[in-house]
This record gives C-alpha cells, sequence and structure tokens, in this order.
C-alpha cells in the first residue's frame, strides 16, 4: 500500500506538467456521423442474405434465379401500393412527420385546370417535376398568347430538352429493380454508339426559335447545350456541322462540350492515329482558350483511347495522359484506372508482361477511402478481375482485388447484379483451375450463395475440381449445395451437372468408399427417384388415344378414365424428367452396392419395359453391379434375367458374368443349363470361354 | 375471478368449496349486471370447452393476469414513460395496424402482430404460416411496407417468420 503511494507520487512528480492548456477544436460532424462510423465497423458478410430479404429458411433465396424473382415480386408488391396511393389520394393527405415525406404521398399529378394558365412559374413547375415535354407544350402556349417568358427560364427549358434527347427523364426505379436494370432495360443492350437524337424534335425547333432571338452570351449556352445534346445522343454530324458554325460565329466552346467531344472521338474520326489526332487537337484548342481540363475530360481522353483497341502507342499514351492528370492536381478516379486496364490488357493475350495491374492495385490500396467521381467508375472492379483472370492468371493478384473489395464498403462500386456475377464467375473460374481446395473452399463458403449464386459454368468447375482434388467428405453437400443453387432440376441444361455429378459419385464407388458412404450416396440415388418419379411411357399412349376418341365415345367414358385423365393432366404439369439409359445406368450403380434390391430392381425393369423409347442402353458397369446385388440376394432368375440382357446387348463383361453367377452354391440344376444355353447362342468372344460346372 | 377457500377443517370432514365473486362488474356500483353469462365472463379468459378441443397458442394460455408476469405485451413503445408523447395516436395507429394486417393477410398470420417502435419507425413482426409461395409474400411484404408508410407517414418494416402450419403454435387445447 505504502508502495503504491510512492509510486503513484512518483509519477506525477517526475512527468512534465504541461504549462497552458490549449482546448481541442471542434470537429464538424454530420447528422450521419454515427450512422456511418458504425457502418465501418460492419463488413459484408455471406451469412445472411441481401438486406431486402427476409430472414427466414423459407423466404432466403439461393439460387440466381429465385434471388431475381423475389427482388421483383417485392418491387411488384411496391408498385401495386404506388397505384392505390394514387387511385385513393385522399385517404393519405393526412400528415403527422415533421419536415413532411415527399415521398410517402401520393405522387403528384397535373390537373389541366391548375396549369391552364401559362405562366412562368408554371414553367418552373413543370421543370422542376421532370415535365419537359408537358413545359415545352405550355412555353408554345406562352408564346400564343403573347404572356412573357424571361430568358433564363427558356434557355433552361432548353438545356433541359437537349439533356433529356426531347422526351421526359425516365423515372427512378426502385432499388430492387435497380440491380436488374440491365435485364429489366433493354435499351442499355443495344450499341451504345446508336444515334438516338431526335430529329426536329422539341430541342432543335427551340433551338432555330432561340438562335434568332439570342444575345452573343446567351449564344454561347445556347450553341454548348445544343452541341452536349447532339453529342450525347450520338448525332455526329449535326453536331460537327454546328461546331463549324460556332467556329465561324467565334462562339467559344466551353468545358462539357469539349468533354463529350473528346468522348465521341471514336465517332467522329475512323482509324486510332486520327483519333489520336483529333484527341490532341481538341484538347490544344481547349489549352488556347484556357479553360482548365476536369476529370471528366481525362476520362474521356481515356476512354477514347480504350475504343482504340489494340493500338501500339496506347499504353504510352495513356501513362502519358496519367502524368497530366497529377499535373493538373487531378486525382485519377477508378474510372480512370477501369480505362487504364483495358487499354493496357486490350486482349487475352497481350499485357501480362506490363505489370500494370499490380501497379495499380497498390496506388489504390494507398487511398484511404474510395469515393464515386465518375460515371465510370462502376466498371473497375469487373473490368480488374476480368483481365487479371483471363489474362494475367494470377490467384495473388484476384485475391488482392478482392480484398480491396471486401474492405470498407468499397463493394458499393459494383452497381448492378450482372456485373457482380460476372465478378464472380471470374474469379472462381480461375481459383477453381489453379488454386488449393485449403484455399479456395473458405472463400467459397463466405460468398455461396447469399452474395453469389454460381452460374452453371462455375458449378461444372467446381465438379472438375472437387474431382481432381478427392475432397470426399465434400461430395455429400455437394448434392444439397446443387439442390439448393436449383440445378437440379427436369430442365435439359441441368442434365449436365446432374450426370456429372452422379458420374463423380460412381467413380468414388469405384475405389474403397466406406458404407457409410455407399449408403448417402444410395439416398441420393432415392432422392432423385421421389423427385422425378418414373412415369412409364403406355400411360402416356393411352392419353393419345382417349384424345382421339371421336365425340361419341367421350359422352361413354366412364367416371375412373376421366379421373385418369385428370391426372394425367396434372402430372404433365409437373416437371418431368427425361430418363435415359445413361441416367438409369448412374442410378443402378450406386443403389447396387447398397443392397436396395427393390428400387435397382425396378430401374432395371423401367429400362426393359420402356427400351424402344430410352435413348442409351444400360452399360456394362450397371449390370454387373445389378448381377453382384442378385447374386449376393440369391435371386437366381432376375440374375439370369440380367444375364440374357448382357447377352442382347453383346457386352464383352459376359464372360464374366457367367463367371460370376456360376460360382454361386445355389444354383438348381436347371438354371445351370439356363447358363449352358446362353453361353451357346452368345456371339461374345470371351463368353465362350468360361468353364461353366 | 371464483376464488376457491378452503376451510380449515381436517380432510377426513368435506373440503368445503366457497365460491365468492370477484368480478368486477358484478361488484360494481354503476353497472349492475345480473345474466350468469355476461356476469361470469372475463376478457381472454376463455372457459373449457366440454370436448375440450378449442386450441389456444402459448400466448393466449397465458391469461391476461400474466401480464408483466410471464407474458409481455405486443407494442413496444415508449409512448407511456415519462414525458412520452402521442399516447392516444399510436394506440389507434396499432388497432389499424393489427386490422389491416389481418386482412391483408389472409389467415396468414398464426400470432399476434408485434409492433416495435424505434425512433420514428414501425416494425412489425410475427409468425406467418407457408401456404404460400414466396413470390406471393414478397409482394405482401412490398405492399404492405410501402402503403403503410404512406399512411402512418413513418418508415414501416416487416420483420416476419414462418411456420409449417397452424398445428405447430398450438399449445394446448382447452
Amino acid at each position: 500500500m505504502l508502495l503504491r503511494l510512492f509510486h503513484r507520487y512518483a509519477s506525477t512528480s517526475t512527468a512534465a506538467r504541461p504549462t497552458h492548456f490549449t482546448f481541442p477544436q471542434r470537429i464538424e460532424r454530420s447528422p450521419t456521423t454515427v450512422l456511418e462510423s458504425l457502418n465501418s465497423c460492419v463488413q459484408t458478410d455471406g451469412g445472411n442474405p441481401a438486406y431486402m430479404f427476409m430472414d427466414d429458411p423459407f423466404l432466403i433465396p439461393t439460387s440466381a434465379y429465385e434471388k431475381r424473382q423475389l427482388a421483383l415480386s417485392k418491387a411488384s408488391g411496391k408498385k401495386a401500393a404506388r397505384w392505390i396511393i394514387d387511385r385513393y389520394p385522399y385517404a393519405f393527405f393526412y400528415d403527422v412527420a415533421v419536415p413532411s415525406i415527399p415521398s410517402y404521398f401520393p405522387t403528384y399529378t397535373f390537373d389541366e385546370k391548375e396549369f391552364i394558365e401559362p405562366d412562368e412559374s408554371t414553367l418552373y413547375k413543370l421543370m422542376n417535376w421532370n415535365k419537359v415535354t408537358k413545359a415545352h407544350e405550355v412555353y408554345k402556349k406562352c408564346l400564343e398568347y403573347k404572356i412573357d417568358v424571361s430568358d433564363a427560364c427558356k434557355y433552361a427549358l432548353f438545356d433541359l430538352l437537349c439533356i433529356y434527347n426531347s422526351e421526359n427523364p425516365l423515372d427512378a426505379l426502385l432499388p430492387e429493380e435497380d440491380w436488374y436494370r440491365r435485364e429489366l432495360n433493354e435499351k442499355n443492350q443495344s450499341n451504345l454508339m446508336s444515334r438516338t437524337w431526335k430529329e426536329n424534335g422539341l430541342a432543335e425547333q427551340m433551338f432555330e426559335e432561340l438562335k434568332l432571338s439570342a444575345t452573343p452570351e446567351q449564344k454561347v449556352r445556347l450553341y454548348n447545350s445544343f452541341v452536349s445534346g447532339l453529342l450525347k445522343y450520338n448525332h455526329i454530324e449535326k453536331a460537327m456541322t454546328i461546331i463549324e458554325e460556332m467556329k465561324q460565329a467565334t462562339i467559344p466552346i466551353d468545358l462539357t462540350t469539349y468533354n463529350y467531344l473528346i468522348r465521341s472521338a471514336s465517332l467522329i474520326k475512323e482509324s486510332y492515329d486520327q483519333r489520336w489526332q483529333f484527341v490532341v487537337d481538341t484538347l490544344k484548342e481547349m489549352k488556347e482558350n484556357s479553360i482548365q481540363p476536369n476529370l471528366r475530360t481525362f476520362n474521356s481522353v481515356l476512354y477514347t483511347l480504350r475504343r482504340c483497341s489494340v493500338y501500339e502507342q496506347g499504353p504510352k499514351l495513356a501513362l502519358a495522359v496519367l502524368n497530366e492528370m497529377r499535373q493538373c492536381g487531378i486525382e485519377p478516379s477508378l474510372g480512370s484506372w477501369a480505362h487504364v486496364i483495358m487499354i493496357f490488357y486490350p486482349g487475352d493475350q497481350i499485357g501480362f508482361e506490363t505489370q500494370m495491374l499490380p501497379q495499380i492495385m497498390d496506388e489504390l490500396e494507398k487511398v484511404p477511402q474510395l469515393e464515386w467521381k465518375d460515371s465510370d467508375d462502376g466498371e473497375f472492379f469487373f473490368n480488374a478481375m476480368f483481365k487479371a483472370t483471363t489474362n494475367c492468371r494470377d490467384i495473388d493478384l484476384a485475391k488482392r482485388i478482392h480484398r480491396f473489395l471486401m474492405a470498407g464498403s468499397n463493394t458499393r462500386f459494383i452497381p448492378d447484379g450482372f456485373r457482380e456475377q460476372l465478378y464472380y464467375t471470374n474469379l472462381f473460374r480461375l481459383l477453381f483451375r489453379v488454386d488449393m481446395p485449403e484455399k479456395v473452399m473458405p472463400l467459397w463458403e463466405s460468398v455461396v450463395p447469399n452474395v453469389y449464386s454460381p452460374s452453371m459454368n462455375v458449378m461444372e468447375d467446381l465438379i472438375e475440381f472437387v474431382s481432381t482434388w478427392n475432397i470426399q467428405d465434400y461430395y455429400v453437400r455437394l448434392w444439397s449445395d446443387l439442390l439448393m443453387l436449383g440445378f437440379i432440376d427436369s430442365r435439359q441444361t441441368n442434365r449436365r451437372i446432374l450426370d456429372r455429378y452422379l458420374t463423380l459419385l460412381i467413380q468414388t464407388n469405384q475405389g474403397k468408399p466406406s458404407t457409410e458412404q455407399i449408403k448417402q450416396y444410395a439416398n441420393i440415388a432415392r432422392q432423385i427417384l421421389k423427385r422425378f418419379p418414373l412415369e412409364p411411357e403406355e400411360v402416356e399412349q393411352r392419353f393419345g388415344s382417349t384424345t382421339d376418341a371421336p365425340a361419341q365415345q367421350q359422352q361413354e367414358m366412364t367416371d375412373g378414365q376421366q379421373e385418369q385423365q385428370q391426372q394425367q393432366q396434372s402430372n404433365q404439369l409437373r416437371p418431368k424428367l427425361q430418363y435415359d439409359g445413361h441416367l438409369l445406368s448412374n442410378l443402378i450403380c450406386l443403389l447396387a452396392p447398397a443392397d436396395d434390391w427393390e428400387a435397382s430392381w425396378s430401374l432395371y425393369e423401367h429400362y426393359l419395359s420402356n427400351r424402344s423409347t430410352l435413348i442409351n442402353a444400360l452399360n456394362e458397369q450397371s449390370l454387373m453391379s445389378l448381377l453382384s446385388l442378385a447374386n449376393r440376394k440369391n435371386a437366381i432368375d432376375s440374375a439370369l434375367d440380367i444375364i440374357e440382357t448382357i447377352n442382347e446387348l453383346q457386352y464383352e463383361c459376359l464372360g464374366d458374368a457367367l463367371d460370376l453367377l456360376n460360382r454361386n452354391g445355389n444354383l438348381t440344376n436347371r438354371s445351370r443349363q439356363h447358363l449352358m444355353t446362353i453361353q451357346k447362342k452368345s456371339k461374345v468372344e470371351s463368353a465362350h470361354h468360361v468353364k461353366l460346372v | 375471478m371464483n376464488i376457491l377457500l378452503k376451510q380449515n377443517l381436517p380432510r377426513y370432514i368435506c373440503q368445503q368449496q366457497c365460491y365468492l365473486s370477484t368480478s368486477p362488474i358484478v361488484h360494481s356500483w354503476f353497472v349492475k349486471l345480473t345474466n350468469v353469462t355476461q356476469v361470469n365472463t372475463e376478457a381472454a379468459v376463455p372457459k373449457h370447452t366440454r370436448k375440450r378441443n378449442y386450441p389456444l397458442t402459448y400466448e393466449q394460455r397465458q391469461f391476461p393476469k400474466l401480464i408483466g408476469h410471464t407474458k409481455t405485451w405486443n407494442t413496444f413503445n415508449t409512448s407511456n414513460l415519462r414525458d412520452g408523447k402521442r399516447k392516444a395516436e399510436i394506440v389507434s395507429d396499432d388497432l389499424f395496424l393489427r386490422q389491416f394486417i389481418y386482412g391483408t393477410w389472409h389467415s396468414l398470420f398464426v400470432s399476434e402482430l408485434i409492433i416495435k417502435r424505434r425512433h420514428n419507425m414501425v416494425i412489425l413482426s410475427g409468425l406467418v404460416t407457408r401456404s404460400i409461395h414466396p413470390r406471393r409474400m414478397y409482394f405482401l411484404i412490398g405492399y404492405t411496407e410501402e402503403i403503410l408508410s404512406a399512411l402512418l407517414k413513418t418508415p414501416v418494416k416487416m420483420e416476419i417468420q414462418t411456420v409449417e402450419n397452424k398445428e405447430d403454435v398450438i399449445f394446448t387445447y382447452w
């Protein structure tokens, strides 16, 4: 106790006391700072579904198809609610929120009567509510009634018409739909370079009109907006003519127009050299007119370079552009790096030596927090992973990129579901080809199925991977994973996976599997049979004949037949798996070692009765395993039946089959005679060499 | 409530049970009821049926006198604390929410709706049977969330749990 006091005294006396005290500066915090800091502690974790889904096993989607379905059903429910809100708006006006939340109110519809007076305030309101075409109509009315509209308003309206190509801007999609916007919005799928500008549309009409009455400063704004609009919607010829006009009339071109111009350079000029020359000329012009380039300018330059696909000078020029950017004090954004990646690795084989990607990753890891600076930023992760896997084939690089994605909230830089799907597809295809299970499987577990639902190619690669590395413990789990991810159904496209998986199981059965494994594999075979019941083909024919029956006979149909018809109709609605000989043999190979006599024999009989309609025949392996099972069960007649089938199909294993049955001690004399007759009749060489008792 | 008074008599003499009624209805000065059905009933306490097959969930089996002991309320809000605001509005909103969910989710909820209020959000929870496809369920979820948010002018979220069928939540037969 005394010692403690002594120590405490000593510490306070020896420490240097500060002579004065400074109050720390107040740090300005935003209203959501606490939320943001909490958010930074939480990382994306593959254990729970996306936020829009309910956290309940029945309601968690696992396959890609389900995720899309459920997300869009939720969006559909929201739209239905919106419809009700707009249909009965009088019920939704009572407001308790301060400040009031506009999205909880019925969407503001415009009554004709309200806005019958063409007035400037009307125009502003319409423009604020994104009704650009309506605003133009009202503007026309203003001109008719000779009501004065201020210039600011006119030019604002003209700008909007140019930006939106004389149409109303599209409504923002709900977040659930937005994730799938690539599939929903077919316009994106078409060529981005196609010309969509409306000829003689509202924008052009207004342009002609305003041209006449514009003052020089207004002309600048007018011409620049017009050219930007034309270039945005890819109407190149008219844009170039207007630019000629502008140059003749010495109207200065401003930054936005220059940006669009550089971005469309690949449409303006044909060859790569000409494009680059054009870009350089444009940049020189900008310099002469002392217009500072911004991030968008440099990104447009890189975009143009990227569109020159295999250009020898491309990489050099890209590096020069990056240097310029740094000199101007602009930090390259993710979009710039995305373009640089595509420039340095233009094809599948080229670019590996440059080691550009690792350098880019070095740069990016220095940045403390990534921000969205440009609309091109969304392409970075997809491009990086694409090139890392197809071009560099470097596992460490791919993992580095993935770690970078998982750090903080960088996952928001993959803007839609399509790109995310491709990102993970590329990642896993590389890892499955090159890496070891101890490293790959944890990553796979963490991502599948909540963050990423693999497509069929990746599943096939996974099965390859599992079979080459012989991860036996995983085989049975793989079955439940396949079920969960929606790959076991009656569609033809998924047959490959089913066949591939079953061959995998059978290969392990040929080794020395434990009894536990045999039982589990047999269980899997039984599950398949339960899910897709064997449909005898004769029932089909009967159904076909009753539909052809004339009307009289139909009246005489008994109730029993009617019931049968209804049952067949319901059976047809259920998914039917097309059984072929290959699948049947696989199932027999799985069931027979587990001593499941009834199931295997029923499969065999199904094959026999439907031999004409099934595609392949039962293979040797399955027949031999069935025979050995029959032998063990001492079912001699069935064994003889199997041997006859082997004889018919003229398989080489007939010799072994005869030998096997011969050794069985319980054969009666009749059966032995039967065996001998089969041997005599058989055309297979090896069968004759077997000595029969 | 009927109290059983056991007189302190030795067992071999009979145990006379004296039924003293404590029903507030009987002793009230203002409401004078005498008919048997009205006087002997109590809220949320069912009488035994002859066949003993009236299903009760666990929550329903905990009669209202146990609220605060082994049973909690079905809504959670701070309106009844000191300086709590909007007591009446919250109660009426709750009644509306229960009726809305009852009418929109046709025979799907097998438990009472649990309403939690956090800041200005309303979170609805409950147990739902799996009698409809998940697609339809998500449609209902999206619809309910959107329309209730628009009505109450507060964000409304649903956090439901599914149960195989109604028999899973039946606790006893009364």
